[in-house]
């Protein structure tokens, strides 16, 4: 007997991803569908976790299958993503998804901060009104953690540099691109597909 | 800021001295919150600031600001706030009995691979200014470190932060290893982070002894844990 043709897939995809999930989608996965949610969403993670559960409901009701694109943005992340048809990428966040564990963490530890196109190209807006804080606030906290902010150049578009100084100045640190492939995060997704799939296979035994 | 003054006061009255400290701090203003302490330090002394208006001013912050927009940045200045009167008061001659140790030792840290380091940081300065004798491990700790830590300081609490789901779960671990040390109850496991303020019955799922819903609770919880610790080897 033939096995039954999986549903599709929706990968829900956080917009911090837009560029570079649409980059790879139209070149290796156009038969999926993508619909995005916005980044700062994660301003609110109550709203995010109600707007997440829900755009997952409504893809199951149509019939297809979830891979969310997304670290562990929300507390509930772990529930959502257990249910039947769901799967997530791996990582615990944004850059991690894009770097890889060991690399995020080397950088990490040598006292990085992230910034990816989306957020870097808002300058210090994040800090100043989502955040409250002033420059002189902003400063103390992140030289307290960080040593730098590292622009993560996935090269599909192009560099705000304008808004990485914004940022720069207002946190009172120096900034720093570095290039990245879209490897770790096509090979982070096409595992979350792969997982997909293993789960309707195991369903159906 | 304007403080109110009555006819017959030389000074503002402490109430109001204390309502200024807090509209600052909530403002996010940490010079202006320096400046109102050191002034009422310059007249009573580093110890009367800490017994008369920052803790009696963090306390009523940390019963306010739940669920305020901004709350981050409030935060952060009270415990930067709190963390600068302390190394003005140790810096004074001959030292001050407000900066000196009292209580612990504690060891702190993150849980094995997280990296959220400013919840542990200011739950260190808050437990800091209540004479809690701190030893930071930093983040990314494995959770033999921590246990290895208290023993060599004697410390009757671990505190560990995770952020995540995931990190949390590393907290399992540091549990397992108190035990298997045969340490449970002697050595109390505090844990904290904003996962736990959102997921019920995690506290109890990674194996933690206490939590506080925020880095003002989070002294009263180090007071509660350490004397359950006392408790504990007496039964022994």
């Amino acid at each position: 007997m033939t096995p039954p043709t999986p549903n599709p897939v929706a990968l829900i995809t956080c917009s911090v991803f837009r560029a570079e999930v649409t980059h790879l989608w139209k070149t290796f996965w156009p038969h999926l569908t993508v619909p995005f949610q916005s980044s700062m969403l994660h301003m609110n993670p109550t709203k995010l976790g109600y707007r997440l559960e829900t755009a997952v409901e409504n893809e199951l009701l149509q019939g297809r299958r979830v891979v969310l694109v997304y670290g562990e943005c929300y507390p509930g992340m772990a529930a959502l993503e257990s249910q039947p048809g769901v799967a997530r990428t791996r990582g615990g966040n944004c850059a991690e998804m894009v770097l890889g564990r060991d690399e995020f963490r080397r950088l990490l530890r040598d006292g990085a901060f992230f910034l990816l196109p989306e957020w870097a190209a808002q300058g210090d807006k994040y800090f100043r009104h989502d955040l409250g804080l002033n420059r002189v606030n902003a400063t103390s906290l992140m030289q307290d953690s960080h040593s730098r902010l590292l622009y993560l150049d996935t090269g599909v578009v192009p560099i705000p540099e304008q808004g990485l100084q914004s940022v720069a100045s207002h946190c009172g640190l120096p900034w720093e691109v570095l290039p990245v492939s879209l490897d770790v995060l096509r090979t982070n997704i096409e595992d979350a597909l792969h997982r997909l799939d293993a789960k309707a296979l195991e369903a159906q035994e | 800021m304007p403080i109110a003054t009555t006819p017959n006061q030389t000074e503002p009255a402490l109430t109001d001295v204390r309502q200024s400290l807090i509209t600052l701090i909530k403002q996010a203003d940490r010079a202006g919150a320096n400046e109102l302490l050191d002034a009422w330090a310059n007249r009573h002394g580093h110890e009367e600031v800490f017994k008369m208006l920052l803790e009696p001013a963090l306390t009523a912050i940390g019963e306010s600001i739940t669920g305020e927009k901004h709350t981050l940045a409030q935060a952060y200045v009270a415990s930067k706030v709190a963390e600068d009167m302390l190394t003005k008061a140790m810096n004074q001659p001959g030292g001050n009995a407000a900066t000196e140790p009292t209580k612990g030792p504690v060891v702190l840290g993150n849980a094995e691979s997280d990296f959220h380091a400013l919840g542990r940081r200011m739950v260190a300065t808050m437990l800091r200014s209540k004479g809690w004798v701190i030893h930071d491990l930093g983040n990314d700790v494995p959770a033999s470190e921590f246990v290895d830590k208290a023993l060599e300081t004697g410390a009757r609490i671990i505190g560990v932060s995770a952020m995540t789901m995931t990190t949390a779960q590393g907290i399992r671990d540091v549990r397992r290893e108190i035990d298997a040390r045969g340490l449970s109850g002697r050595i109390q496991l505090a844990v904290g982070g904003a996962v736990f303020l959102v997921m019920p019955g995690l506290l109890e799922e990674v194996g933690g002894d206490g939590t506080a819903a925020n880095m003002f609770a989070a002294p009263s919880l180090f007071d509660r844990l350490w004397d359950q610790s006392i408790q504990a080897e007496a039964t022994l």
